[in-house]
């Protein structure tokens, strides 16, 4: 096969046994990779209704048909699992070297199953393949664990040349918004699979290959990469804005628009956003920049505070992260570096355990949560307590061994679980939908929670790209919800092409790489067809997980409480708006209007029947 | 740059437009501003473009341009909407992502 590596690597944790399968030509042309090929085998062979921590569980580690081949920003891999956090299907998508390196290695996949007796980790050299014992590596944090590993490699050249993931202590600990991490700050971090991996002993995968990737059409490949190499340059968006101020050069603009929320989306257009902008980071924080497997872009970076009392190091953060320290109302760029540290470090997931932290801080102010539970006082604004009880989670300690449940689990304990803003019990992300209404759709709609990863409308409503829509109308959100899921579901995630680089490069310049590599003769529509397929099998495991149509819903907040400040003061995202945006979408899916299950036509057409 | 308002004639009336510069586009700040701000006096009835001609800015460079907190998109999808006394324009570096 070519762009395909052609092999599937299973490890029985429980039996330590490993063996290898081949990736079967059909199943990867119809389900390409990523997310899609590891869905289609958690719907094969995992029940849906099983405890997500139990050795039944099946965690995968997948990558795509342009992973590894130089295609540009083909970086990426995508972790698979039931997710502990929101009960539904769980995935989350990492770049770094690691997932290019498990190419060159030689495997497209890894599914691991059952559970190790003591903890070990996974060595990967080419076809040499064991199980070797962790026990020296358990309860270290991320880069301590790297580094340990590491040293543990009589050839230094070999070590540098090694890639590794890991979980650190939160996922040791089973939190539910435990992240898995590759190469120290790479973040695969949404759904607490760093949860299922703590589950089943395993610490790290450690990986060198030292094979290549073949393409089927060299030529043709090569003149396609060229192609989406020059759509990246003459696109002043990811060839200057996103190396200069990385995604966090998104706060200042999202706040001036009234769509950075803050305050646990309590108030919006907040002036303090101007001091944790990513302007500030780069000025003060960044040292280099840094980029992924065969990304031009280059948004990340080590970053460094040398002052107390948040000194440490860190890489970049991403807008995700600025926007969750906004929700803590904490204004202090220093914080925001140290926070992202820390939970880089310790493998947590910066917006979950960031969004639970802002719905303690609302629970307290309000005098719901007993300033005795939490050992300190606690209120908006206090960047110490942010990181504190981020650490407090991660190892399960005070406050921390409910937070490490979720935030829906601290909000219900404390008798208000309106306050934590989630969907699907998956934290909302930085956008105020009551002023995005394209995106409330999205996220209602999400498969994995309230996810802007895929179906990212706000690139459309707010920054114009690829052209301007109003954000506050409901008309053709429907099917552009659906057209941007499937794009990202396919044509990005599981052929293995970073996310962002979508601001850079067009769909048909990363379609043309995707077939030119692959020499299967997809059609640009087949591609998009296989994301619609996806989405659809990820929605079918939710169904038989137990979701329902009632978790396509959209918290309380924004339909009831109006916008407090910004250029759309007073609004709130109507019901009847939303229900008329979700009734649309379900039509355009093919989904039962009363059951949420996509009909026998659609499944038929699908080839999913 | 701007005459005097005792230059102009009685026909010619003034309105305040407050500017925000973000990132590299502080460089076509006025030298007094502060903060990233300046207030720019300019004729009733101009447009955003008008005020780009006033600042320097070239029509083409890309950018983001927010007019009370409205976002009028990357510069491909720019238009030229009238300006009112009060009114605060930001401009962006392209940005994106999230």
């Amino acid at each position: 096969m070519d762009g395909w590596a052609g092999k599937i690597l299973r490890v029985d944790l429980t039996s330590g046994s490993c063996r290898v399968e081949a990736l079967k030509p059909d199943f990867a042309r119809k389900y390409i990779g990523g997310q899609g090929t590891a869905s289609k085998i958690l719907m094969d062979e995992v029940d849906p209704l099983v405890d997500p921590l139990s050795p039944a569980n099946k965690l995968i580690f997948s990558t795509g048909p342009c992973t590894g081949t130089g295609t540009v920003c083909g970086s990426r891999g995508v972790w698979a699992a039931k997710s502990p956090l929101t009960g539904g299907i769980g995935f989350a998508n990492t770049g770094g070297y690691f997932p290019a390196e498990l190419k060159f290695a030689g495997y497209d996949m890894i599914v691991l199953e059952g559970k190790a007796a003591k903890p070990v980790y996974l060595w990967i050299v080419d076809d040499v393949v064991e199980l070797r014992s962790a026990l020296n590596l358990w309860g270290k944090t991320v880069p301590e664990t790297e580094d340990l590993i590491r040293e543990g490699i009589a050839d230094k050249w070999v070590a540098g040349e090694t890639c590794i993931t890991c979980i650190g202590p939160a996922g040791e600990n089973l939190v539910k918004m435990a992240a898995i991490m590759n190469d120290k700050h790479r973040a695969a971090g949404r759904g607490g699979l760093g949860a299922v991996m703590g589950s089943k002993n395993l610490k790290a995968i450690a990986v060198r290959g030292t094979g290549s990737v073949t393409v089927a059409k060299p030529e043709e490949f090569k003149t396609a990469v060229a192609a989406g190499l020059a759509e990246v340059k003459a696109n002043p968006l990811a060839s200057e804005g996103f190396p200069r101020y990385g995604s966090g050069g998104s706060v200042n603009f999202l706040n001036s628009v009234g769509v950075l929320p803050h305050k646990n989306f309590q108030e919006m257009c907040v002036e303090g956003a101007a001091q944790i902008s990513g302007e500030v980071i780069a000025e003060k924080f960044l040292i280099r920049n840094r980029g992924c497997y065969a990304c031009p872009i280059a948004c990340g970076g080590p970053s460094q505070v040398t002052q107390p009392p948040f000194q440490g190091k860190s890489e970049r953060p991403e807008y995700e992260t600025h926007f969750i320290v906004a929700s803590c109302a904490v204004y202090d760029s220093a914080a925001l570096v140290k926070f992202n540290g820390v939970c880089n470090d310790l493998g947590i997931d910066t917006i979950d355990v960031g969004a639970t932290v802002a719905c303690a801080m609302e629970l307290s102010e309000k005098g719901y949560l007993p300033e005795k539970d939490v050992g300190f006082k606690l209120s908006f604004g206090d960047g110490e307590a942010m990181i504190r009880l981020a650490e407090q989670t991660a190892y399960r300690q005070g406050l921390g061994a409910v937070m490490a449940e979720g935030g829906c689990a601290l909000a219900e304990k404390y008798g208000h679980p309106e306050l934590f803003i989630h969907i699907k019990k998956m934290a909302c992300t930085g956008y105020d939908v009551r002023n995005v209404k394209g995106m409330a759709l999205n996220w209602a709609t999400s498969v994995r929670g309230a996810c802007h990863n895929r179906g990212y409308t706000t690139a459309a409503e707010i920054f114009g790209h690829p052209q301007k829509l109003d954000p506050l109308t409901i008309e053709g959100k429907a099917p552009l919800v659906k057209a941007m899921q499937d794009l990202t579901a396919g044509i990005m995630d599981a052929a293995g092409i970073c996310l962002f680089s979508v601001l850079g490069q067009s769909p048909p310049a990363m379609f043309a790489q995707l077939e030119a590599a692959t020499g299967v003769g997809y059609a640009f529509e087949e591609v998009m067809q296989a994301g619609e397929r996806i989405w659809n099998l990820q929605r079918l495991f939710n169904l038989k997980a137990g979701l329902t149509k009632d978790d396509d819903n959209i918290p309380k907040r924004f339909l009831e409480e109006p916008a407090t400040g910004g250029p759309n003061k007073g609004n709130v995202l109507e019901r009847q708006e939303f229900e008329a945006m979700l009734k649309g979408y379900y039509e355009m899916r093919g989904w039962d209007l009363k059951t949420g299950y996509p009909t026998k036509e659609k499944l038929v057409e699908l080839a999913l029947a | 740059m701007m005459a005097p308002s005792s230059l102009l004639s009685g026909e010619e009336r003034l309105m305040n437009i407050e500017v925000r510069m973000f990132m590299e586009f502080r460089s076509y700040l006025p030298p007094e501003a502060t903060g990233g701000r300046a207030t720019m006096p300019l004729e009733e009835g101009s447009t955003v473009d008008n005020l780009l001609n006033r600042l320097g800015i070239p029509l083409d460079k890309p950018k983001i341009i927010v007019v009370n907190g409205v976002s009028l998109g990357l510069s491909n999808a720019l238009h030229s909407p009238v300006l009112h006394e009060g009114d605060i324009v930001a401009f962006f570096s392209p940005v994106g992502g999230g």
